[in-house]
């Protein structure tokens, strides 16, 4: 079991270099200023530009560099932080469905949905702090369940239909969650499109005020401990590990399919319902997405890197985080496009789903002698 | 109400139908050559941007407009060639893959964007060639057809073309049968000696040359520059259509009409004042509404 | 030309040993004559299929050699046996249901005219062959739209025009009605006209006696015979005497007698499928402390039957009682939840599931028990001493209780399946072949097993394609045969082999107690 995991760990590591190698690879050739000189000097030049960009591009969120000393970067470590929060949350709700075997890929829109339904409640309701804010991630919660209904409907009466039906929900929510942002609590006075300033009493509790280092990454790190949990150690998660591996099998051994099917998409939906909330009411204090911030896709991606277990999600969540907190630097300080991480991503998620690529039986048999023939 | 009695009665709104339904057009009739093949294309968005980024700058960079739809061609392939390779050779999840060629798709266009330009909006900087617009003399006696058929973009006509080369594909040639073939019931493919792989990969690659042509009218058709994220969703609408269509071509083609007209009226709607969200997400509450009625219709009658 | 007694297709000890040490064909010589009929009779898991697949190319074979038309002939593919000249039509059409008749029949071989299927000549060839062999096809109609008589003259046609001189046809007859019957060996008759070799694939005997011409017994594996049928000089019972001819040593089993308490009956059951009907007016009970064997050939019933039982089958008229109650609207969880235990024919994709561990294999169906988990986690030592008793009172070789199954060996993972169905609460049994493919001292192990569950006053019904299994253990036996029950016997000596084998094979009664 051991050596299995280390092997699992290893190919992640390497796809990830891989990426990175690719990303680097892209960027020096972004770089090639071949109209004005010789090309050896352009090489270099390309190189230097390169370098200086990834320098800062794999370590902004822990240090910086100013006037030649180099300090912690506190700015962008909180930042760092406050992003691997919502990507926690879009991973275990994709792990959650993906071990069920679901294609359910409607986070996005759940997470979404779920922002502008808690954005309201930090606006028009007021309470007293603590009652407040567990109001607004309820209700954040239910509103990303509400949006897995119609997948989880699909997917009971054909399986896999639930991919074309969480997709399409993916644009309903954001469409139909921007309207009501705008019709009812736009902030007519700025020219941007946000809403206006959320209830006092919504504000969620910091960290560091100066930093704006907000607590929701407890909020998503307790939810993992209680997803793994779930799926480890409670007989429900026995019956999610069942249908996910063979359905067929868990019929047959009396699982009421339909109920779980359902079941899991919910608490899914419900968990990507909170992903994007604490952003809102921790850092911004006001609805301002005019377009989708990704992290429900982002979230396909960490399930994928961590296996679907709800352990491992964090730390592909703080990876992910860390390389778009990088590359948001980046952008900021060279003309290297953050977009760069999107490329990187595609490059792991395309290597991570090929299964093929390690299950030859080449491979499959040197596994099996590593872990020795223990039995006949 | 007066309004709509207005719009419906002008030919310009009708030309605009026409004319939006180009990419979607394209790209649909590449969601149903996948889908007959039984490898359904999630990728036609990301292949769309891709082909429109690429169309645009190699024509700009070769002055060529010629250039530039061959390398729009060249990069659906591409982007195609990876989703075969990997989902077909390695066995990734072709949805899994596909997802990420689009978020690939995504990003790379916006990093060569702003590498290549220096501009991170768009590429306005760069002049490429467009797709000319075509006038037909025998359409000019038309009254009211004549403003919505004729002067359209040459894509626009080959859009509409494609729907007959696919139907004549589907129909009439050995590859067509061969795709319904693998797409049904691949056993009896390879009980005829068909390579299954062969056939899904070519399909795979069709689809994605079309739906390379429809990108490619974003950029190169009436603008001559390239913008972020410019698909805005075609690629899934397109996917939409070819399940609001099922199987047939003039079933996918009037699916895909319909949602141009959805389009289309969106942007006489703009002056009305139903808000742009609402009107844009007509699309996807048709395609959930359909997809539904028809998952519990089947549902009903396997019971009977 | 060949001689006429040259054989067109020969096979020298033709052996497949799968890697879990069943032997599904064993040392199979075999001549088969140009331009004949020849007929392949035996039960089901006799091996027929898998030679019929090496030979189609399908397989490959552990050992042996096949000569076809004077060459060696071990394809590696279907399509190097059709290029040879072998067709095959097999049980399960491969037919495209949307496309018309035409384009089936030339799928991967269309002649065409630049670039399009060259319709009109596709029309001309086909019937030309049509015409040859006086048959009629609609030729643009879809084949969802097509009978399956039409669904099979259309895989015969498709033989006919690759050039297949050897057609297997792989129980042909199992969906057609008996007028399609006749127009199939009518067809039959005019490709033996033309030269061409037929192998017939069938488990009905009076089909084998009217149209072979030599017809072999394949049992267990093995050849058993030959018999040339001329001026059809064979008589039905040379041949079931050879096909049931039962095994001397008769173990003798300790068996209580059964009590009269009913826990399960089929009143009047009937189950209409879209072509065919599959269960026709059965009628049983089953008793408290009974092993109550049900026999019958391929397609007689038996799966339905138990599909019922089970809940996956819901669209059927008739009665079905469990523990006297009528029931309705079954569903799996109400079949588990009403005390039947049910171990499947299919042990890899149903009855177990690989990917998981032994232990839970094991409690799958416990899931729910308040001694697996309480409300905060699970019991995982009272699991691991359960799968660890488990292991050591059925015998199963494992490593851990962490161990995928999907590494256990065939006869282990039956135990599993076994173990994990006999250890819980039941009232009822239902075991479908529950030794096939199982090596046979795991395969003793397990007919024990089910006598103790009958000694213990469980009831069990056993459905099985081994006869010497249903005699061994079965206190009665029910004979089904094209979803009718065809006789109704108490297992004691008055039993012989020949009425049962009677029954399983003919639409003659035979009720006997």
């Amino acid at each position: 079991m051991k050596s299995l995991l280390s092997i699992r760990s290893i190919r992640v590591l390497a796809i990830i270099l891989l990426a990175l190698a690719v990303a680097y690879l892209l960027t020096i050739f972004s770089h090639l200023d071949v109209k004005t000189v010789s090309f050896f000097e352009g090489l270099t030049s390309a190189f230097d530009r390169t370098n200086d960009a990834f320098f800062l591009f794999l370590t902004s969120p822990f240090i910086r560099v100013f006037s030649g000393q180099i300090h912690f970067n506190m700015m962008s470590f909180s930042q760092w932080l406050n992003q691997t929060t919502p990507l926690i949350l879009t991973g275990l709700a994709i792990s959650l469905v993906f071990s069920a075997g679901v294609l359910n890929l409607g986070a996005e829109g759940q997470m979404f949905a779920g922002a502008v339904a808690g954005s309201f409640i930090a606006v028009f309701v007021s309470l007293p702090a603590f009652l407040h804010i567990t109001l607004i991630i309820l209700v954040s919660a239910f509103t990303g369940a509400f949006c897995s209904v119609l997948p989880a409907y699909a997917s009971v009466k054909k399986r896999n239909s639930e991919i074309l039906v969480s997709l399409m929900m993916n644009y309903l929510a954001f469409y139909l969650g921007i309207y009501f942002m705008k019709r009812f609590i736009l902030d007519e006075t700025s020219g941007a499109v946000m809403s206006v300033k959320f209830a006092p009493s919504s504000s969620f509790p910091l960290f560091s005020e100066r930093y704006k280092l907000h607590l929701g990454f407890i909020f998503a790190m307790l939810l993992a401990l209680i997803i793994w949990y779930l799926l480890k150690k409670t007989r429900w998660g026995l019956k999610i590990k069942m249908i996910g591996s063979n359905s067929n099998f868990a019929e047959y051994s009396g699982i009421h399919l339909k109920k779980q099917l359902i079941t899991v998409q919910l608490l899914s939906g419900g968990i990507a319902g909170t992903a994007g909330i604490f952003e809102l009411i921790g850092f911004h204090g006001r609805f301002l997405w005019s377009s989708s911030p990704g992290y429900g896709w982002d979230g396909i991606i960490v399930a994928i890197m961590a296996s679907k277990n709800p352990l491992y999600v964090p730390l592909s969540a703080a990876f992910l985080a860390y390389i778009r907190v990088g590359a948001q630097n980046m952008g900021r300080y060279t003309d290297v496009s953050p977009d760069l991480v999107k490329i990187i991503q595609a490059i792991i998620i395309i290597f991570l789903t090929a299964e093929g690529l390690f299950a030859s039986e080449n491979f499959q048999n040197s596994i099996k002698k590593l872990r020795g023939n223990s039995h006949g | 109400m007066v309004n709509l009695i207005d719009i419906l009665s002008n030919p310009s709104f009708y030309a605009t139908i026409i004319r939006v339904s180009t990419p979607l057009l394209l790209a649909s009739m590449g969601a149903l050559i996948a889908s007959l093949a039984g490898t359904p294309n999630v990728a036609l968005e990301g292949i769309m941007l891709f082909s429109a980024f690429s169309g645009t700058i190699v024509s700009a960079l070769s002055q060529s407009l010629f250039m530039g739809l061959l390398g729009g061609l060249a990069s659906a392939l591409l982007l195609s060639i990876i989703l075969c390779v990997f989902s077909l050779k390695y066995k990734a999840n072709i949805i899994l893959t596909a997802i990420a060629i689009n978020i690939l798709s995504s990003g790379l266009t916006a990093f060569l964007l702003s590498a290549v330009s220096g501009q991170k909006g768009n590429t306005s900087s760069f002049q490429s060639a467009v797709f000319p617009q075509i006038h037909f003399v025998f359409l000019e006696k038309l009254p009211f057809l004549s403003e919505i058929l004729n002067n359209q973009n040459a894509l626009t006509y080959s859009a509409y073309a494609s729907v007959f080369v696919v139907f004549l594909l589907i129909r009439k040639t050995p590859f067509g049968t061969h795709l319904k073939a693998v797409g049904e019931n691949p056993e009896a493919a390879v009980s005829v000696g068909l390579s299954v792989n062969k056939i899904k990969a070519m399909a795979l690659i069709i689809s994605g040359l079309l739906a390379g042509l429809g990108g490619m009218f974003l950029s190169m058709g009436y603008i001559s520059w390239f913008t972020r994220d410019m698909t805005g969703g075609r690629g899934w609408i397109a996917l939409a259509a070819q399940a609001l269509g099922g199987k047939s071509v003039i079933g996918v083609t009037l699916s895909a009409l319909l949602f141009s007209t959805g389009e289309s009226l969106s942007y006489s709607l703009q002056m009305a004042n139903i808000p742009n969200e609402l009107v844009q997400s007509i699309p996807f509450v048709m395609t959930i509404v359909v997809l539904l009625v028809y998952l519990k219709v089947s549902d009903h009658r396997e019971r009977l | 030309m060949s001689l006429p007694d040259e054989p067109i297709l020969v096979l020298n000890g033709v052996t497949k040993i799968y890697p879990n040490q069943v032997i599904a064909n064993d040392d199979i010589y075999l001549n088969i004559q140009g331009g004949h009929v020849h007929v392949l009779v035996g039960e089901n898991g006799a091996g027929k299929t898998t030679l019929m697949n090496i030979l189609f190319g399908l397989i490959k074979p552990t050992s042996g050699e096949i000569i076809f038309k004077g060459r060696k002939a071990l394809f590696k593919s279907t399509f190097e046996s059709i290029q040879a000249g072998i067709g095959m039509i097999h049980q399960h059409f491969k037919l495209v249901p949307s496309l018309t008749v035409l384009e089936n029949c030339f799928l991967g071989i269309e002649p065409k005219s630049f670039i399009f299927s060259n319709h009109r000549e596709m029309k001309n060839i086909l019937n030309t062959f049509l015409h040859k062999f006086d048959i009629k096809l609609p030729l643009e109609k879809k084949i969802e739209d097509c009978s399956t008589a039409t669904k099979q003259l259309i895989e015969i046609i498709k033989t006919l025009i690759r050039g297949a001189d050897l057609i297997i046809m792989d129980e042909p007859t199992s969906l057609l009605a008996p007028q399609e019957r006749d127009k199939l060996f009518n067809i039959i008759r005019k490709l033996k006209q033309n030269g061409k070799t037929i192998i017939f694939i069938t488990h009905k005997l009076d089909e084998a006696l009217s149209m072979g011409d030599e017809i072999t017994i394949i049992r267990q594996g093995k050849v058993l015979n030959t018999f040339h049928n001329h001026n059809n000089n064979l008589k039905e019972f040379d041949l079931i005497q050879m096909l049931f001819k039962g095994n001397s040593k008769n173990i003798k089993v300790e068996k209580r007698d059964m009590d009269e308490d009913v826990v399960l009956s089929f009143q009047g059951v009937t189950l209409k499928g879209k072509t065919v009907t599959s269960l026709s007016d059965v009628s049983f009970n089953l008793h408290k402390g009974e092993i109550l064997g049900i026999a019958g050939l391929a397609d007689s019933g038996q799966q339905e039957i138990i599909d019922i039982i089970m809940g996956y089958e819901n669209q059927y008229s008739g009665i079905f009682r469990l523990n006297g109650k009528i029931i309705t609207h079954h569903t799996l969880q109400r079949a588990r939840a009403l005390q039947v235990s049910y171990i499947p024919s299919d042990k890899l994709s149903i009855g177990s599931d690989g990917n998981l561990s032994l232990w839970h294999n094991l409690i799958s169906t416990q899931l729910d028990s308040k001694w697996v988990a309480n409300i905060f986690r699970l019991k995982k030592s009272k699991i691991r001493r359960y799968t660890q008793e488990l292991m050591q009172s059925f015998s199963i070789k494992a490593s851990s209780p962490s161990m995928k199954v999907e590494n256990l060996s065939g006869g282990n993972i039956q135990k599993t399946i076994l173990a994990r169905e006999l250890s819980v609460k039941s009232k009822i049994i239902l075991a479908d072949n529950p030794t096939s493919g199982v090596d046979s001292e795991s395969a003793l192990f397990i007919r024990q097993q089910l006598l103790n569950q009958k000694n213990k006053g469980k009831a069990v019904l056993l459905f099985s394609h081994d006869l010497e299994e249903l005699k061994l253990l079965s206190d009665r036996i029910i004979v089904l045969y094209q979803g009718k029950i065809n006789g109704k016997f108490h297992n004691n000596d008055a039993l012989n082999d020949y009425r049962l084998g009677e029954s399983m094979m003919e639409a003659k009664a035979g009720n006997c107690s």
